[in-house]
């Protein structure tokens, strides 16, 4: 760009006055969100919104093929009428579409975001036709010690999702550390910076060979009393991530519909100037003096360098949580079941970077009649950077009782 | 893949010989049972493409007053039947090239309604070298016809899209951007004013009727923009690129359709289109241009908001001499040209064009309305 404005000029926001104590944390704004705790929200899904929330075939290709897990369970009908499911079932990670509440948009406006972990419990799948609705709560807030003098805040949300039928299909923990935007510019600053990931062909060719590793265990069940501890998954690999990838796997393949109302982004044309009236500290202003909603900032690697002075755009965490997902099923394969994964994110992933998922079995042990595997899992991005740390419960049949289904989880 | 600094392409002789081959070539997806929910039009859909194209009338996102429209229900948005192509004609037809929309003709049979199962059927009609200076690159024009119905017959519509594929690097793509060497820059009065020419806008609640129509009417202009790219990717679906593995084999057996990015890793080429800083670093254009099948869904809200709850569009027979850029606004117009009655119901006639903040006519062309008689 030729003409673009000055950086000072773009930070100024829309012109619109805003409230006192926006974009910081005082005691106010955190007793505020605070008086929320244990209240309970749902969607307030009418009859058709319920549209949205349910697995068709197309629904669940396109999050399927988003995340780059071609397990045929998600696929191929004629292997799923074949498996324990009898029919498509929708890929573990769409639990996450119970969030009702998403820590960056609940209390504190104008603060800064970041995803620390989730921990996803399941007890059923949900297989075509399903509907997935749900209900949360804010289970905590806490204000905690800053890398810099600022301050900032954690709270955290229990998320409870439910079939067509009303049953529970699992639930969703969040945790999100929310900081003042000043704050998160110095810690940027002060932070070891790293450049975008930088490729060399013999890089690549890794990356390509080591996709050709990934195996799916499929039909073929895969018993308790054959796991070893100690013993390593296949790994998956994903990426490099670009703006394209990054567009269609955070948007879990465009399976959503726009709503148009406060908690979606998608507003244009006039609603997008409606919107700005309503929340004028909302919007930055663009290279070309137009108001946008500031998460498209995190769409380009260029726009994170030029507003937040950061190395590239970093992700929302949730591409992870899908990848790791795919590790744990591709090694349960069709007849285990996925019933617990936590995880945390203790550094970003940068649009470009590559991702490798690795697990490692580090328990097994039987409750009731279910006999539970427990699995570190980890991810490191091509620099070596652990940038994902977590554990999970995966319930695999038996050979003393080989045909008793491992869901649904009481 | 290309790997110099500005992405190019190149239209080779076979890649132009094998879509001839194809010209008469129909698509048309059988679905299964099991299927046919992917295919439904749903109330959640109607308002997605409502909220991405900037209209959120009553009759696309409130049943009650759709219920009290000549519809009965909740429709779709008219643009829509542009959306149903079936074959794309830049990364399926040209891999790697550019493609601009020139013209379009389309006809509507009706509302596509809440709940209908929409099956399409996508031809190539036609594939033409329509190079005016060999030395700015080859263009080749493909029009591709999508017939639009429902899974029982019904007919909906059909849209004939004229596609001119350019390649990259040309000296005829950087001629699409005319005289302009950057985004147009808004100050925050301009920004201000636009805001309050939003506000202006006064959609029809009840119905037009043809005996109200005078030849020489002028419609309400209505406004749209300044467009931005980056807010609809969250909503971005593919049909042919997911990344990841798949990602790669796609590079692999495609290269066509890649170029090196800044990490020096394969990405498909069209991503080079979304914004600006992107376009003049790889492509080195002044910036990104706007794609002009939304100019079908600001024609269809300029005409909706004239005719109310109980009119629709018959046609529209349009061309897209200059391009927007991303940040533009666009103004649609019309006037009466004519009017007539066929058995229940009347037609009018309308000349249409659309306009950028420059004062470009960016958009020429005639649509023909339906409208409920007095009698009627």
């Amino acid at each position: 760009m030729t003409s673009a404005q000055a950086p000072d000029e773009l930070n100024k926001g829309y012109g619109y006055k805003t409230r006192p104590g926006y974009g910081q944390i005082t005691e106010e704004a955190i007793q505020a969100l605070a008086s929320r705790i244990g209240v309970e929200r749902t969607r307030n899904l009418a009859d058709w919104e319920l549209e949205d929330m349910r697995f068709t075939a197309g629904r669940i290709r396109r999050v399927a093929l988003a995340t780059g897990d071609y397990n045929p369970l998600y696929l191929d009908m004629a292997h799923a009428r074949n498996s324990p499911y009898g029919t498509l079932v929708a890929p573990p990670w769409v639990m996450t579409g119970a969030e009702v509440t998403n820590g960056a948009r609940d209390g504190m406006p104008g603060l800064h975001a970041w995803f620390r972990g989730t921990t996803l419990t399941w007890y059923r799948p949900l297989l075509l036709g399903d509907y997935l609705t749900s209900k949360g709560v804010l289970t905590m807030v806490r204000e905690v010690a800053s890398q810099t003098s600022g301050r900032a805040v954690v709270h955290e949300y229990l998320n409870t999702g439910y079939n067509q039928r009303g049953e529970e299909v699992g639930t969703m923990t969040t945790s999100w550390h929310r900081a003042e935007r000043q704050t998160s510019k110095e810690i940027a600053k002060n932070q070891k910076m790293r450049g975008l990931a930088d490729y060399s062909e013999e890089d690549l060719a890794r990356i390509k060979a080591d996709y050709r590793k990934e195996v799916n265990r499929g039909d073929t069940p895969r018993y308790w009393e054959d796991v070893q501890v100690g013993e390593e998954l296949p790994h998956t690999v994903k990426g490099p991530t670009n703006q394209f990838q990054r567009a269609i796997g955070e948007s879990g393949g465009g399976a959503g519909w726009a709503r148009g109302d406060p908690g979606d982004w998608s507003h244009t044309h006039a609603n997008a100037f409606k919107l700005f009236e309503r929340h004028p500290a909302l919007p930055f202003v663009n290279e070309w003096g137009i108001p946008e909603v500031p998460v498209v900032i995190h769409n380009s690697n260029e726009r994170c360098q030029r507003y937040l002075g950061l190395p590239g755009a970093y992700d929302a965490g949730y591409q992870r949580i899908n990848w790791s997902v795919h590790t744990l099923t591709n090694w349960a394969g069709d007849h285990g079941f996925l019933h617990k994964l936590a995880i945390r994110f203790p550094s970003f992933n940068i649009m470009g970077d590559t991702t490798w998922c690795y697990g490692r079995v580090v328990d097994k042990r039987v409750e009731g009649d279910k006999h539970i595997v427990d699995i570190e899992i980890w991810n490191d991005n091509q620099l070596g950077t652990r940038v994902t740390l977590g554990n999970a419960e995966v319930i695999l049949r038996s050979r003393t009782a080989p045909d008793r289904p491992t869901w649904p989880v009481a | 893949m290309t790997t110099a600094a500005t992405v190019t392409s190149k239209t080779r002789p076979d890649q132009l010989a094998a879509l001839r081959e194809r010209v008469g070539t129909t698509r048309k997806r059988a679905l299964e049972e099991w299927e046919l929910d992917d295919a439904r039009v749903l109330r959640s859909q109607i308002r997605s493409w409502g909220v991405m194209t900037g209209d959120m009338r009553p009759l696309y996102v409130d049943p009650a007053a759709a219920a009290e429209s000549a519809w009965g229900t909740l429709i779709a948005p008219p643009g829509i039947i542009t959306c149903y192509e079936q074959i794309d004609p830049e990364t399926e037809s040209l891999p790697g090239s550019f493609a601009v929309l020139a013209s379009a003709k389309i006809a509507w049979e009706g509302p596509i309604r809440l709940g209908d199962i929409v099956i399409p059927e996508t031809t190539i009609q036609d594939v033409r070298d329509v190079t005016t200076d060999p030395a700015a690159g080859t263009v080749i024009a493909q029009q591709i016809a999508t017939k639009v119905a429902t899974n029982d017959g019904r007919p909906l519509g059909s849209a004939v899209l004229a596609w001119n594929c350019y390649e990259r690097g040309s000296a005829g793509q950087r001629a699409l951007f005319g005289d302009r060497e950057e985004a147009h820059m808004w100050s925050r009065a301009d920004i201000e004013a636009l805001g309050e020419e939003y506000k202006k806008e006064t959609p029809r609640t009840g119905a037009l009727y043809i005996e109200d129509v005078k030849v020489g009417d002028a419609l309400q202009p209505v406004l749209k923009g300044p467009t931005t790219r980056t807010k609809y990717l969250g909503r971005f679906g593919s049909n042919w690129y997911w990344g990841h593995l798949q990602g790669w084999e796609q590079a692999e057996s495609r290269p066509e359709l890649f170029f090196e990015n800044e990490n020096h890793a394969p990405e498909p080429i069209p991503a080079i289109d979304w914004v600006h800083h992107r376009a003049q670093r790889w492509a080195g254009l002044p910036g990104a241009l706007e794609g002009n099948t939304e100019r079908v869904h600001h024609l269809s809200h300029l005409i909706l908001n004239w005719v109310g709850s109980h009119g629709f569009p018959v046609s529209m027979d349009l061309a897209f001499p200059i391009q927007n850029m991303v940040g533009d606004v666009t103004r649609s117009y019309a006037t009466v040209t004519a009017k007539r009655t066929e058995g229940s119901r009347g037609i009018v006639s309308l000349d249409v064009w659309q306009e950028n903040q420059l004062g470009q006519r960016i958009t020429t062309g005639t649509a023909e309305v339906a409208l409920p008689t007095r009698a009627s």
